[in-house]
């Protein structure tokens, strides 16, 4: 049975941590997905994200669930900024909460791979140093 | 609302594609058995500059993927979707 629930957000501000811990849980894994400073090596000051909406946040709810059939895990939460997000930023965080750590960190692993396969956003401008 | 048979498909444009193409959307009339077929060959008549990126694009029948072999109806909103980069 898949019990995990979720917490998919895309948001314009700036991301923060989740505050609260799934009871049960023995492990907690945590990504953050930063701006690069350059991107295809050119200096950048920031990139600028869109989404189509609300298919992005279904498909990750669909990925989601897809992936705990195979790594069973209580929660998972994933927020993605959208708009402009300057260098050194955070343009998505994705937690899960599990009880042992294999799981989660499969699952957190295999859900990255897939969100650059088959949620639709984007990178849709990168903001050059000199403009 | 009922749409009827003529009602026109929504495209729309998504991602850098939206540049590309230098359009946020369009109208097209409903191809007469709503294949994907005739939907790409009146998209690449419209926007000769899909022609290149058709193999990279992605469909989406109201916000979902639309598979291969699946058709469409009058009223639908189809988007274009090219290769992803969230993260």
């Amino acid at each position: 049975m898949n019990a995990m629930t979720c917490d998919i957000v895309l948001q314009q501000e700036p991301l923060r941590s989740a505050d609260a811990v799934p009871g049960g849980s023995g492990a907690a894994v945590r990504f953050e997905g930063r701006v690069r400073p350059d991107e295809n090596g050119v200096p950048i000051t920031a990139l600028e994200y869109e989404a189509y909406q609300p298919m992005a946040e279904r498909q990750i709810g669909k990925i989601l669930s897809e992936l705990a059939g195979r790594h069973p895990c209580l929660h998972a939460r994933v927020h993605h900024r959208l708009g402009r997000v300057p260098v050194g930023e955070t343009a998505i965080v994705v937690e899960v909460f599990s009880t042992h750590r294999a799981e989660a960190f499969a699952l957190a692993s295999a859900f990255m791979d897939r969100l650059k396969q088959d949620v639709p956003i984007w990178k849709v401008r990168a903001v050059p140093a000199d403009a | 609302m009922s749409l009827g048979a003529s009602a026109p498909l929504h495209i729309i444009f998504l991602g850098p594609l939206r540049a590309a193409v230098g359009a946020d959307s369009c109208a097209l009339p409903c191809p007469a058995a709503g294949s994907q077929t005739e939907l790409w060959a009146a998209l690449c008549g419209r926007f000769p500059v899909l022609r290149e990126r058709r193999n990279s694009i992605r469909l989406a029948r109201n916000g979902e993927f639309l598979q291969e072999g699946e058709g469409f109806a009058p009223g639908d909103e189809i988007a274009l979707l090219p290769p992803v980069s969230g993260g």
